[in-house]
């Protein structure tokens, strides 16, 4: 069986992706992927703790949390990329740091 | 008459919000918040042999109910905020918006009532006007003209066999 540790270095490698992602891109789509990234590895850690809590036993709550916490972040995307859409029909470019100026 | 109308909006939205969060105060300072006692701290956890799913389901339909409720609320409200960023007639004014600030090709009719054409730049100078044409649909195939060859075409310079 795999290790707990596995499961929490895959999760650190992906929040690293995740805040690489939203310290360098530029690009609004991949910022938002960047968010959705650092859930997932918040999600990892909550699955992999329940199942590592005690052998032989699962935690259904934080797996419950885990639903709820996926449900979130698809709203978030929505949300992210109608922005995006409306700031790039706005300033036909996707580049945050051209979006300096928030006014319509 | 529209930025009245824009104030009163922005005004009754304010309004609302304050209105709606001394309410929520007003409640909660007579009554308890429901959903301190489902607070459990002690962890139930179930064998990993047995149906997890199940289990997961029973929990948040029984303890987490106000969260499934506040989910429902999250995603119609963020399904309302797309469709409000992506209504049809914002579209429109966004296209508006993007027409000011392309060039474009104008079909006009001159003096002697022949049709013809001019680029206008986006800063509303005039580049280019074209030759007079008999009927509309002429003019408008010298514009498809112009914008196929335009594209491809080279520079000759002229000037240098003088």
């Amino acid at each position: 069986m795999i290790g707990l540790n596995f499961y929490l270095i895959t999760s650190i490698i992906l929040f690293i992706i995740g805040i690489y992602c939203l310290a360098v891109k530029r690009n609004m789509i991949r910022l938002i992927i960047g968010i959705e990234i650092i859930t997932n590895a918040a999600n990892l850690n909550f699955i992999s703790f329940s199942a590592y809590a005690k052998e032989g036993f699962v935690d259904p709550l934080a797996r419950s949390f885990v639903i709820m916490s996926i449900i979130i972040g698809a709203c978030i995307v929505a949300v992210g990329l109608t922005i995006a859409v409306f700031a790039y029909r706005h300033y036909d470019t996707l580049d945050v740091r051209k979006l300096s100026k928030l006014r319509w | 008459m529209s930025e009245l109308k824009a104030d009163w909006m922005s005004l009754s939205g304010t309004f609302l919000s304050i209105a709606t969060i001394l309410i929520i105060f007003a409640i909660l300072s007579t009554n308890a918040f429901p959903i301190f006692e489902m607070l459990e701290f002690e962890p139930n956890l179930v064998k990993s042999s047995s149906d997890v799913g199940q289990q997961t389901a029973n929990i948040l339909w029984n303890r987490r109910y106000p969260d499934l409720i506040a989910q429902a609320f999250l995603i119609f409200a963020s399904a309302a905020c797309c469709i409000a960023m992506l209504r049809p007639h914002i579209r429109e004014k966004m296209a508006e918006k993007r027409k000011d600030r392309l060039s474009r090709f104008e079909v006009y009719k001159d003096s002697k009532r022949e049709f013809r054409f001019r680029l206008r730049a986006p800063n509303n100078e005039i580049i280019v006007v074209g030759e007079a044409y008999k009927s509309k649909a002429s003019c408008l195939k010298g514009i498809g003209s112009i914008k196929r060859n335009a594209a491809v075409a080279e520079i000759e310079d002229q000037t240098l066999e003088e």
